[in-house]
This record gives structure tokens, C-alpha cells and sequence, in this order.
């Protein structure tokens, strides 16, 4: 591909008509009942804990801040008088972004067991259907199925359900329009928390953003948290010289995942060659290793960034504007 | 006689290996403007590809620019993606010695070359 060349993309989906002719305008409802009995929703027991996390310092303080809001409800609404002043605030949701790898899904089920919750994560396979108003009353359901079991919702990888309404959109029967709309005029009606995880928080719709509550961020762990994780990880009877701080320090974006399997892979090394400890420089060979086979395995390397820049940054960067 | 051919065989792997590594750097973004299509339903506009070296080794990044219509505001998506030593050009890897660790060194240029080759 020429360097500079535009690439003109297939339509994106939401611009697709993706509607089977036969099926508009004409289709029956099905009935709450209806649905109750063809679809099965399941809860499922928290498996993680915050105590099982080794978050950075601002994500933990974040998502505490906003889950105060449950825990201390009658505090805040009633004795404080938010109730009277912030009455859209104790709806809404809790979204989490940031690069994959992170731990958004684990602190998915670290908020519900911190809440004393069931999780109820949705499955996009089950909500989401081709024919026009079939994934609204899905969604519906699935609402109607939380409050009744009190279980948390979790939609992971939400933008695959919320994305962006696209610009001079002119099919009203535009699927992701229609999910993104019902999933809105849902959250608006519902009186409990609801958690959304993203790994681009950019796809989201602008008016899905405008409703939640809080936006928490997470990043690769931090020099201090991966110290944590790298001693996490180590056991305390394999006998080593590795030089946590100094693995820290070097290796950066990295996840917990790949900590833990560079362990595992040092150790094995160690094992192999019947040494009496594990040293320092297979935990740094082994890192390197699964950095390197993670980029490997993705075939693009890694997301270092996405982010929105200026006109005139993209000027510098390629000498012009393309035409 | 066979110390031609050896210089033949030697120059016909290096330029061999030139050719592997900028092909990869236009396989890699092809993969990643395709990517970019089918994930986020936008064009790119255009495209930079640098090196650098880190504490984790020598690392290529491309950057992507493109206007998401949605937002009518221009984005930039950045991959980075290791790469061996041994696999990068002599004349770059020269380039990289003389820069700082953890600055990116521009190989748009190269490539452009390298490509219209």
C-alpha cells in the first residue's frame, strides 16, 4: 500500500442494512412471557476480589469513590440531601476502559463481590439478533431478569453493542442504532448500577458516555504494581536472586498474565538445568520471551495508543493533508 | 573464483534481508489498516513507521492517521511491534546507535524507497 493512499473500507456495519426484508415493519412482538421462556439468563457467583487485584493506586481510589455511592446510599441521598439536588445520580452505570490485559473484567467481579452481588454478564450472542426489534425486547428481558435477581450487569466489550450512531444516518432500522437507543431509554428506566467494560473507549456512543456515572480508567500496571505482581507471583520457598525491583523498572507495559507466565517459564529453565535457584536473568530471558510471543501472536504488536489529535499535528506528521 | 561467489551469495542474503524487512513493515500495515477498517468502519489517511530502541529491545511503530466521521475530529492509532536486530538495515540501525534509547527514529522515508524500489 502507498504510504498516504486512502483506503476506501467496506460500509461499517452500522451503516449496513443488515435487516432481512421479509422481516420489516411486519413482524409481531413476542410476549414478555414469550421471552422469559426462550431465553436463559444466567448469574453467576463473584470469582474474584479486590484482594485478589494488584491495581495502580488511582483506578482502586476511583472505583471506591463511586462504589460509596452504593454503600452509603442512605448517607448520601437522605441525610445529606443528594437525593433532592443529584435524583439522576443513583442510576446509571460504572464504565471501564482501557487497554486489554488490565483487569476491567476482574474488577467486574471484584465490585459485585465487594456489593455482596451476583454478576449477570451479558452474552452478546444470546442479546443480539437480526431481525428488526428482536435485540431490544432481548434487552429488555435481560433488564426485567436483573432487577428480579438483583444480580449486577455486566456488559464486557460494550462497544460491540454500543457503538456510535453514525453521521446522516438514514436508516431508521439501522441495528446498532436501534441497540445503542434501547440499551439508553433501559439505563434511563433502571434503578441499579450497571457495569460496562471497554478496551476503546472512543467507539462508544456520545449520548451512551453522556449516562454513566463514572468513567474509570485502567492502565498496564504501574513500576510500583508490578513490583507487587512480580512478588506476587514468586513464591516465597522457590529460592531465587532475582532483582524484583530491577525487573519491575525494565519491563514495562506488561500485564499480570504475562508476570506470571515468565515466572512459570523461569522456573521451568531453572528446573531443566538442575539448578539450586532460579536466576534473575531467566525471569528476564522469560519476559522477554512471552512480550515477544504475545506481539507475535497478535500479529499487529501491540496498541501502544489511540488517542484524538489535532489538524495540525496530523499536518506535521504527513507533511500535508491528504486530499 | 569462489571468492566471487561467495560475495555474490553474501550480497544477494543482505539484500535478501532488506527486502524481508520492509516487506514485513508493509505487511504489518496492511494488517493494521485492515484492522482499523474493520473495527472502527474508518478510512486512514495516512501512515508513519519509525524504530526505537527500549529496554526490551529494538522495536518497530507504525502510527495511523485518519478522520473518524463521527467525531469530525482526526485520530492517530499507534502499534509497536518487536523486532530483531539482526533483521533491521545496516543504515538504520546506525541511525538508532546514534539516538537516545526510548527515541523514536523516523523510517517513513526509507520505506517509501524502499517500496517505489
Amino acid at each position: 500500500m502507498p504510504l498516504g493512499k486512502r483506503i476506501s473500507p467496506s460500509l461499517p456495519r452500522a451503516q449496513r442494512n443488515e435487516v432481512p426484508q421479509e422481516k420489516r415493519g411486519g413482524r409481531e412482538a413476542a410476549s414478555p412471557e414469550e421471552l422469559a421462556s426462550s431465553i436463559s439468563f444466567q448469574t453467576q457467583n463473584p470469582l474474584y476480589s479486590f484482594d485478589d487485584m494488584i491495581l495502580n493506586r488511582d483506578t482502586v481510589d476511583a472505583i471506591q469513590d463511586v462504589l460509596s455511592l452504593y454503600e452509603k446510599q442512605s448517607l448520601l441521598f437522605d441525610r445529606w440531601g443528594l437525593g433532592e439536588t443529584h435524583k439522576l445520580q443513583k442510576q446509571g452505570g460504572i464504565n471501564l476502559y482501557g487497554p486489554s490485559g488490565t483487569g476491567k473484567t476482574m474488577a467486574a467481579h471484584a465490585i459485585a463481590h465487594q456489593l455482596g452481588r451476583k454478576l449477570l454478564p451479558v452474552s452478546y450472542a444470546q442479546i443480539e439478533s437480526k431481525y428488526v426489534g428482536e435485540t431490544a425486547k432481548n434487552l429488555t428481558a435481560m433488564f426485567r431478569f436483573a432487577r428480579e435477581t438483583k444480580a449486577l450487569l455486566f456488559f464486557d466489550e460494550a462497544d460491540a453493542l454500543l457503538s456510535r450512531r453514525v453521521t446522516n444516518m438514514s436508516n431508521s432500522t439501522d441495528v446498532s442504532v436501534n441497540q445503542t437507543r434501547s440499551v439508553l431509554l433501559l439505563l434511563g428506566e433502571f434503578d441499579d448500577l450497571v457495569l460496562f467494560a471497554t478496551n476503546f473507549l472512543s467507539n462508544y456512543d456520545p449520548a451512551f458516555l453522556r449516562r454513566i456515572l463514572a468513567h474509570i480508567r485502567f492502565d498496564l500496571s504501574d513500576e510500583d504494581s508490578r513490583a507487587k505482581l512480580w512478588q506476587r507471583y514468586i513464591p516465597p520457598q522457590m529460592p531465587t536472586d532475582a532483582d524484583i525491583p530491577l525487573l519491575a523498572r525494565t519491563f514495562a507495559g506488561i500485564t499480570g498474565a504475562d508476570i506470571a507466565n515468565a515466572v512459570f517459564s523461569a522456573a521451568l529453565r531453572a528446573a531443566r538445568r538442575d539448578e539450586s535457584f532460579v536466576r534473575h536473568a531467566y525471569f528476564e530471558d522469560a519476559i522477554r520471551r512471552v512480550v515477544r510471543s504475545r506481539e507475535d501472536h497478535a500479529e499487529l504488536g501491540t496498541l501502544t495508543e489511540r488517542r484524538t489529535v489535532s489538524e495540525e499535528y496530523v499536518k506535521n506528521q504527513l507533511g500535508g493533508l491528504p486530499k | 573464483m569462489i571468492a566471487i561467489a561467495v560475495i555474490l551469495l553474501l550480497t544477494a542474503a543482505m539484500i535478501q534481508g532488506l527486502i524481508v524487512f520492509w516487506r514485513n513493515i508493509v505487511g504489518w500495515i496492511k494488517k493494521a489498516v485492515k484492522k482499523i477498517k474493520e473495527a472502527l468502519g474508518l478510512m486512514v489517511d495516512g501512515t508513519r513507521t519509525f524504530i526505537l530502541q527500549t529496554a526490551q529491545g529494538l522495536k518497530n511503530r507504525s502510527k495511523y492517521y485518519y478522520k473518524n466521521q463521527a467525531t469530525r475530529e482526526w485520530e492517530e492509532v499507534v502499534y509497536t511491534k518487536s523486532v530483531e536486530e539482526s533483521e533491521v538495515p545496516p543504515e538504520i540501525l546506525a541511525k538508532v546507535r546514534k539516538t537516545m534509547a526510548g527515541t523514536e527514529v523516523s523510517t517513513t522515508e526509507e520505506l517509501k524507497l524502499a517500496i517505489g524500489a
